[in-house]
């Protein structure tokens, strides 16, 4: 569905992606893993046109995306949800919702629900008590189910998950996993960025480690579960 | 207490209009993060697109023709103000504040030719307002319907435009985009079409409050900087992106004004900025506004660094001094005037520069220092008898005593908000000498300031201007890279990490704005002795302005350029004045393209050219 190929992303001189490969297939949940600075929330951005793209193509199921303005890459499909969160601090949750609606495209729908503010609610049921507050005030977690609830509100096809369980409880962390699993079984394509093992475990199919911007493995996770070498060199901390 | 009345409503329906030009500035600035300087400039073109409309469609429909003729006149100016969004400011998202300022400050000359062209020099002074043309009493005064009228129209658009932004999808988005426009992009939203759609709401706002003042006051050519001076303060006391804050401050500027004027119709203009300056200082981020959040930067290309010239620029520095003072064998006494005032305004615009490009402070009001030493000088000489040496010695102190007032509630500030305040200090002073009539002579100035007798031929004072002038921008050079330089770029780049280390960085800002004051009081002391007169135009907004176009034009960043923008942009001007009734139209073109295109200035493009070549790593 998602198909990266030699991409190479630079901060000023600096470059931060080397070459860089990965496939996202339809209805699977793909982990980006690696340590801190490795490289993969400038993938995510990336990927989501919010960082100019030196060399490669990222195609989103067959068509082009490289270069496109990010929020035409929003209207074909593609969601996106920041590592640091990024809600709307002044405006409600409800507000926040809003923001984030897109009719559903037409013909689609097919492996995806129509998301409206009731499915919603249904999913992240504290938003619903929360909806006329300042997203401003809730909780890290509860503007982290805020970013991914808003972010679905566009009814994406594919889903980009920076860090999902980043700084978050534990609790909130198991609750995080449940709403993936659930949206996969519902049949969204998922990206998620990773540091934790466990979580990506927890919830993917799927895992692509880099580090320094390079990928050094791609494969099933159960795979990268088995191999303690990989593990100890680009994931333990 | 009917005199009390009376003001007091005056005050009100004047806040209309100022509440409709300073929240359609806040709306805009709030989406766009511009400032945009040519707000005044819309404002002026509703009034005159107004008066042209009625002019047509009044003998048509009659009074209907009158009150037609408002609304579309707002609509044409958001429409022009849409077409500016699409030339210009698009282009400036991503550039420094400065430039957006500035291009916009070039809008502002190009629509004051534009309408010089259409409607002429003279004022025009609109027709009465069909139906509201009378006037009742109210407590036993009179007060014009047509007020009554204004008085009801600005909590009618407040209400409105709290609908817009509370109650429709679209307000959502544009607020969405006000707090994080890249993650608004992420969902989904069309920047473009939000923004260029924001600034006709803007545009079509100040338009509006233009064309409502044709029944009250006559069209006029100096409408649009006196009201953007009266917007600034409004939308900094009320807080950018406050449109409630906007409406508070209109009215307590506008009160204040009514009321100035019957207690102290001398320095009315002065009470309004004071109390911009106290508002400020007490709470930075103006009345209802929300202190600022950090914003997700772009990442911008990096400033390129500084680094000391070394033996061979020492030389040619020393070989450029030498070959100037070779001039006057070549040059007459008009030449050499032409030259010393260059020189002058280069080391004007090196003092900018150096708070600026070193400092990192954006001042829109650098000419108050000029002015002061200017004033200071004028005054010693003329009123007090000194010679031109004490005289000399006192511009200096003058323009680094104001800089170390004015600077002092300036370093609480950063970004716009700076610059805001810096312009509205400018004003300041500007309003001071243009009142003070018994010390500064108003608008007639101060005329006989000649230099002593032994440097009073035009070669003399040149070698006296390039001599002072050399040795003002050495210093100013060795203060770049200086410890103090270094601890100033430090506060300019990383404020906390600054902090971190020990730097104390507000009184490290407030001493090196101070030094830039000292700086330009010389100059203002030398401008003085050269002009032989002081007018109140030395401190006014357009001197500022061109200053930071001799900065801009040179780059901000190199230190060479203010000397050559100086050269550029005053050898240009003077030449286009001689030339072209309409030369500001030229000058405003030459900004915008700059701004736009080489956001580097001259000698920054060349440089960077230069290693380019060379394949030298900047």
């Amino acid at each position: 569905m998602l198909s990266v190929s030699g991409l190479c992303v630079f901060y000023g001189r600096a470059q931060v992606l080397f070459d860089l490969n990965a496939e996202v297939p339809r209805g699977r949940v793909v982990a980006l893993m690696g340590r801190n600075g490795a490289g993969k929330s400038t993938t995510m951005k990336a990927i989501m046109g919010l960082l100019p793209v030196a060399a490669g193509r990222v195609a989103f199921e067959g068509r082009e995306i490289t270069g496109l303005d990010p929020y035409r890459i929003a209207r074909l499909g593609i969601g996106y949800v920041p590592e640091d969160r990024r809600v709307f601090p002044d405006m409600t949750v409800d507000e926040n919702l809003e923001v984030g609606r897109r009719p559903l495209p037409e013909g689609a729908g097919l492996d995806a629900p129509a998301w409206d503010r009731e499915a919603i609610y249904t999913l992240f049921p504290n938003l619903r008590e929360l909806r006329a507050r300042g997203a401003g005030q809730t909780s890290g977690g509860e503007q982290q189910m805020l970013a991914l609830a808003r972010t679905l509100m566009g009814n994406p096809r594919l889903l980009l998950l920076d860090e999902p369980s980043e700084g978050l409880a534990p609790v909130i962390v198991q609750q995080m996993a449940r709403a993936i699993q659930r949206l996969k079984r519902q049949g969204l394509t998922v990206l998620l960025s990773e540091q934790n093992l466990r979580f990506a475990h927890a919830v993917a199919d799927e895992a692509v480690v880099i580090e320094k911007g390079r990928v050094r493995f791609a494969g099933s996770i159960q795979e990268l579960e088995a191999d303690e070498t990989l593990k100890r060199a680009y994931l333990a901390v | 207490m009917s005199l009390v009345v009376v003001q007091f409503l005056t005050g009100l329906a004047s806040a209309s209009s100022l509440f409709l030009v300073a929240c359609g500035l806040s709306i805009i600035f709030g989406v766009t993060r511009i400032v945009n300087f040519a707000h005044g400039s819309l404002y002026m073109l509703g009034i005159y697109v107004a008066y042209s409309t009625a002019e047509r469609l009044m003998p048509l429909l009659g009074g209907a023709g009158f009150w037609l003729a408002l609304p579309a006149a707002a609509l044409l100016v958001g429409l022009i103000g849409a077409a500016m969004e699409v030339t210009v400011l698009r282009r400036l998202y991503r550039s420094h504040e400065l430039f957006q300022l500035l291009a916009t400050f070039g809008v502002v000359l190009i629509v004051d030719d534009i309408a010089l062209a259409i409607w002429g020099p003279a004022d025009l002074l609109g027709p009465r307002a069909p139906g509201f043309d009378g006037s009742i009493a109210i407590l036993g005064s009179k007060i014009p319907e047509y007020d009554l009228v204004l008085i009801v129209l600005g909590p009618l658009v407040l209400g409105l435009l709290w609908l817009l932004f509370r109650r429709t999808r679209w307000g959502t988005l544009v607020r969405a985009a006000t707090q994080d426009r890249e993650m608004a992009g992420a969902l989904g939203v069309d920047q473009k079409k939000l923004f260029t759609a924001v600034v006709f709401l803007g545009a079509f706002l100040a338009g509006l409050g233009g064309a409502m003042q044709l029944p009250r006051e006559a069209a006029n050519l100096g409408m649009d900087l006196n009201i953007i001076a009266e917007a600034f303060v409004v939308t900094v006391v009320g807080g950018m992106g406050s449109i409630g804050g906007a409406f508070l401050a209109a009215l307590l500027v506008a009160e204040l004004n009514a009321f100035g004027i019957l207690v102290f119709p001398e320095i009315s203009i002065v009470l309004l900025f004071l109390v911009m300056a106290v508002v400020l200082v007490l709470r930075p981020q103006g009345l209802l506004g929300k202190a600022e959040q950090a914003q997700h930067a772009t990442h911008g290309e990096a400033e390129p660094t500084l680094a000391p010239g070394g033996r061979a620029m020492t030389a040619a520095g020393l070989l450029l001094v030498a070959a100037l003072a070779a001039l006057p064998t070549l040059a007459g006494g008009y030449l050499l005037g032409v030259a010393s005032e260059i020189l002058i305004l280069a080391l004007f615009a090196a003092s900018l520069q150096f708070i600026m490009g070193v400092g990192g402070m954006i001042s829109f009001g650098h000419a108050a220092y000029l002015g002061l030493g200017a004033y200071a000088a004028a005054i010693l000489t003329r009123e007090l008898g000194a010679p031109m040496e004490g005289a000399l010695l006192a511009a200096p102190l003058a323009g680094g005593l104001g800089a170390l007032a004015f600077g002092w509630f300036c370093v609480r500030l950063s970004g716009v908000y700076l610059a805001m305040l810096t312009l509205a200090f400018a004003q300041i002073a500007w309003s001071v000498a243009f009142q003070w009539t018994e010390v500064t002579g108003g608008d007639n100035g101060i005329l006989g300031v000649w230099p002593s007798h032994w440097a009073d031929s035009a070669a003399r004072f040149y070698w006296l201007t390039l001599a002072l002038v050399a040795a003002a921008v050495a210093l100013l050079r060795r203060a770049v890279f200086a410890p103090f330089g270094y601890a100033l770029r430090a506060g300019r780049d990383s404020p906390r990490r600054a902090q971190a280390v020990g730097i104390a960085v507000r009184r490290q800002q407030w001493l090196g704005f101070t030094l830039a004051g000292v700086f330009a009081g010389l100059a203002g002391g030398l401008y003085a002795f050269l002009k032989g007169s002081v007018f109140p135009d030395v401190m006014a907004i357009p001197m500022s302005v061109d200053g930071l176009v001799m900065v801009l034009l040179g780059g901000v960043q190199t230190l060479a350029g203010p000397l050559v923008g100086a050269a550029v942009y005053d050898g240009l001007k003077a030449e286009l004045v001689t030339r072209t009734e309409f030369w500001r139209i030229i000058v405003g073109c030459v900004i915008v393209l700059l701004c736009v295109a080489f956001p580097r200035g001259l000698v920054g493009n060349l440089k960077a050219l230069w290693q380019s070549r060379r394949g030298v790593e900047g």
